[in-house]
């Protein structure tokens, strides 16, 4: 058609990739093996916390105060009955962390979500309009961020009583404003880019705008962000929860087992670190899904 | 001005009317970017507007397209002034307006593919392109305009990083026809290509034009791509227009010094007229006086911000 | 301009094309040389720069581009050849192989020299590259936004080059950068010596760029697509200084750019690259008169010419 230059290897390997998008995405995916592990561990920890009932071998309140802090099996003193231990409680350690991926998993995705949601919709809004309408909403994530997180928790506990629901909300609250601000720079550079402008000048609506041409080009920090803020509200809900402004105590979450295990850290470290061993994994595993993903999500990414 | 310029296109009727266009920016240091613009583009030619950077030609490019507010004056397309239309229906004018801009790798979102790039202008205008059936009427319209627009109707599913410049300028002139535009303003359409593309580029623009009796509204800064495709040009400078005339008469007999000067400064591909000869002769204006050589003329001048 | 060109009847390809009336200045000789018959593949002197059989390779994870392909250039004291060619010709990795500039990895010189004072700079070590980067050799780009240090002053960028390389104190350093920026044409120096690079418009900006490259007395002058950035009146301006301080100073000229019209305007010789090869080498009225290459004559059918006539 046009020239074309040694020097720009396209075309060919291009036409591969057009003629299944949707299998060419997924190829890629399955191409980087370490995305397929981390795939793979978040499957477990799904299922994990769907079945857990059915994994557990103990009831993961079911305390017996005859055989508190025993060691993981393989330790000295330890036995099979209970495979990674028990906490100061004498409950069975295995089956906290399988019950506690339950509400930790919900509470990390829903507070993630729901940050993710208020800050995207307030940074588009904000980059996009610009003018007062940033110049307010940008205030609003100044006063937000100035506010103790604490003192939101307290109040919204105060009004609504707490619960896992409260907890999502508390933390999707606090978390919005680095989404909405990362979101409104990259909006903002992306308005004057040449799409944009034909876009508007060809009559599209702004809603369109946000929707066709911004939010999909935004997604790859959303996607970073979001999987840090992931494992953040995991942790964050333990100290909510350590506060009373949590979760109710028999509702098992790894954060309550890291603030419990805390005090043991000296003489019995398992009841610490294998809540703290599936909090790290899952959040290493969001993190690499996260990365895979966006690159997936990236057209220029099929060019092999 | 088209009394004074001895230019009005008598023949034809006006679809564009610029009158007394002028903007403003900022508030206490504002300056002024367009300065009492009037000019008129009469259906079916093409006019070209002429300027350096910095000479407002972009701002008045966006007040055409009603893409800024003008602090005074009007813009009418069609007998119709854009700022008396409610948003409504000017969103329905701008279906007559189509834009092709500069930079082919800027202009394209990366993350839509060809079929939803040159589609767009459909979906946003034509009741036929949504619901149930559009997609497969999308896909059929967008074939056969890149097919008007010398490229294969199976790239639909490709993304613009895969193509050339010269491929992505075609994508971008196939959306702006999508809509049965009467207008197209085409911003630099070739200033980022090659010159063996750019020729390709220019000859499509001229048959499309004939096959379709388009306006074209073209701003460049390359006098030697305005001759060959301009029938009127306008130039600009320091946000006002100061020549407005045929293309032959303002190319050959330019009226203002500021026109001569542009034409001057075009690199000849000639090496018999380029300075090293014409150095040699005694007319060597660069003139090595005193400490500097060539001082900057008012093009470069002066500070910045 | 338009009035007094000789037309093509006047002169016939290959003819000096010797000014009738006497030249200015003094260095004039050497590019008439340059333009004598047959002068065009072989110039008479010694090259300063002498590109032989260059091949630059882009290995890429999935392929290996051939950017450049057994390229040779000779370029003699004094003379401007001009490197011409489109996008993805390779004209650009030909320039910056000289000071071995091209990001490493991904290229990699395949193959070929470059010779400069008997030395090949593909293979001399990196410290002495660096004592001949900016002191024996200079560049000029494309962009002289990005080519700034945005965050230090005008005066300072151009008399670095000269601490760094002849030793100079800061005193010294500053006074020749002064009188560089003089020197390059930019009004009022003193103040525009304590400027930022935002504070100056596209033109002065690249004169500045000149001033720096300039500033240490280079031997030769490889500037790259040095007035595309730039409008057309203000690209005269700085083409003509670029010819002017040449005359003045004798260094030699590599200019890549991919207009032919530039081309015209200030070359001794042209080498049209494409693919990676250069296609043509000659004399520009040879090249211009009686292209060789297909792809040159398809260049210069396809390059704009504003006909006023």
């Amino acid at each position: 058609m046009t020239l074309t230059s040694p020097a720009a290897p396209a075309a060919a390997p291009a036409r591969r990739a057009a003629r299944g998008r949707r299998s060419a995405a997924l190829g890629t995916l399955l191409h980087n093996r370490l995305a397929v592990v981390a795939l793979a561990v978040l499957a477990i920890l799904l299922v994990a916390a769907v079945f857990a009932p059915l994994l557990a071998p103990d009831d993961p309140n079911a305390q017996d105060l005859l055989t508190r802090l025993k060691p993981p099996a393989w330790q000295h003193g330890g036995s099979s009955a209970h495979l990674l231990g028990t906490d100061q409680l004498g409950r069975d350690m295995l089956s906290r962390v399988i019950y506690g991926t339950r509400v930790s998993l919900l509470v990390g995705a829903g507070a993630a979500l729901l940050a993710g949601v208020i800050g995207t919709v307030v940074g588009l809004a904000a980059g996009y309009f610009g003018g007062w309408t940033d110049r307010v909403l940008m205030r609003l994530a100044d006063v937000q961020l100035a506010f103790p997180s604490i003192l939101l928790a307290l109040a919204i506990v105060g009004f609504f009583g707490s619960g896992l629901w409260y907890v999502i909300l508390v933390l999707g609250i606090t978390g919005w404003v680095s989404y909405a601000r990362v979101v409104r720079s990259e909006v903002m550079s992306l308005r004057s880019r040449d799409f944009v402008t034909e876009a508007r000048a060809i009559g599209v609506t702004d809603v369109a705008i946000m929707r066709r041409h911004l939010l999909p080009n935004v997604m790859a920090p959303l996607a970073t962000i979001g999987t840090l803020h992931v494992a953040a509200a995991i942790v964050a809900e333990a100290s909510l929860s350590y506060l009373g402004l949590g979760v109710p105590k028999e509702t098992v979450t790894w954060g309550s087992m890291l603030a419990d295990g805390q005090l043991y850290l000296g003489t019995s470290w398992w009841v610490a670190v294998f809540p703290g061993i599936a909090l790290m994994l899952t959040s290493l595993a969001i993190n690499i899904t996260g990365d895979a993903l966006r690159d997936v999500a990236d057209p220029k990414a099929y060019r092999r | 001005m088209t009394t004074e310029a001895g230019t009005a296109p008598e023949t034809r009727r006006p679809l564009l009317e610029l009158t007394g266009l002028r903007k403003e920016f900022g508030g206490r240091h504002g300056s002024v970017a367009v300065d009492d613009v009037s000019l008129t583009v009469g259906e079916g030619e093409t006019l070209a507007l002429v300027g350096e950077s910095g000479c407002g030609k972009t701002t008045l490019t966006r007040l055409l397209l009603r893409l800024l507010e003008p602090t005074a004056g009007s813009v009418r397309f069609d007998g119709q002034d854009l700022a008396a239309l409610a948003p409504a229906e000017l969103r329905r004018l701008r279906r007559r307006i189509q834009v092709v801009l500069q930079d082919p790798y800027s202009s394209m979102n990366p993350r839509l593919d060809i079929a939803g790039i040159v589609g767009e202008p459909m979906v946003t205008h034509d009741p036929a392109a949504r619901g149930r059936r559009g997609r497969a009427y999308v896909r059929e319209r967008v074939g056969e305009l890149l097919e008007s627009v010398g490229l294969d109707a199976g790239i639909q599913d490709r993304y613009p990083h895969e193509f050339s410049g010269g491929q992505r300028q075609r994508v971008s002139i196939a959306r702006a026809l999508a809509v049965e535009p009467r207008l197209i303003v085409l911003d630099e359409p070739t200033s980022a290509l090659d010159v063996s593309v750019q020729a390709r580029i220019l000859d499509l623009l001229a048959e499309l034009q004939q096959r379709r009796g388009l306006t074209y509204f073209l701003v460049s800064h390359n006098l030697a791509v305005v001759q060959q495709v301009a029938d009127r040009i306008a130039v600009m400078r320091q946000g006002r227009l100061v020549e407005v005339g045929e293309a032959a008469q303002v190319l050959r007999r330019p009226r203002h010094a500021y026109t001569r000067q542009l034409l001057d400064a075009v690199p000849v591909p000639d090496p018999r007229r380029g300075r090293r000869f014409r150095a040699a002769g005694a007319t060597d204006a660069a003139g090595v006086t005193g400490g500097g050589a060539g001082a900057p003329g008012d093009g470069e001048a002066g500070d910045r911000g | 301009m338009t009035t007094d060109q000789p037309t093509p009847a006047d002169r016939t390809a290959g003819e000096p094309a010797a000014p009738k009336t006497p030249q200015p200045l003094g260095t004039a000789g050497t590019r008439r040389a340059a333009h004598a018959p047959g002068g065009g593949a072989a110039p008479a002197a010694e090259p300063v720069l002498e590109i032989a059989d260059l091949t630059v390779d882009f290995r890429l994870d999935t392929a290996t581009v051939h950017a450049v392909r057994g390229v040779g250039l000779r370029l003699a004291q004094g003379e401007t050849l001009a490197v011409v060619g489109e996008s993805g010709s390779g004209k650009t990795a030909t320039a910056l192989s000289v000071l071995r500039l091209n990001p490493q990895p991904p290229c990699v010189y395949a193959g070929g020299r470059i010779l400069f004072e008997g030395r090949d700079l593909l293979t001399v070590p990196e410290k002495e590259l660096g004592r001949i980067r900016g002191q024996d050799i200079a560049m000029v780009f494309q962009d002289p936004m990005t080519s700034l240090d945005p965050l230090r002053r005008v005066g300072a960028q151009v008399a670095e080059g000269l601490r760094h390389h002849q030793g100079l104190s800061r005193a010294e350093a500053g006074a020749a950068a002064l009188e560089a920026l003089d020197e390059v044409g930019i009004p009022d120096p003193e103040r525009r010596f304590r400027q930022y690079p935002h504070e100056l418009s596209g033109g002065l900006r690249q004169r500045v760029m000149i001033a720096a490259a300039l500033v240490g007395r280079p031997r030769v002058l490889i500037a790259d697509e040095p007035t595309t950035a730039l409008d057309v009146t203000v690209q005269r301006q700085i083409l003509d200084l670029l010819v002017t301080l040449q005359e003045r100073h004798g260094m030699a000229v590599l200019l890549i750019t991919h207009d032919l019209g530039v081309v015209a305007e200030t070359a001794d010789r042209v080498a049209v690259m494409h693919r990676g090869e250069v296609v043509e080498t000659g004399d520009v009225l040879d090249v211009f008169d009686h292209p060789a290459d297909d792809y040159t004559r398809q260049l210069l059918a396809a390059t704009p010419r504003l006909e006023l006539a």
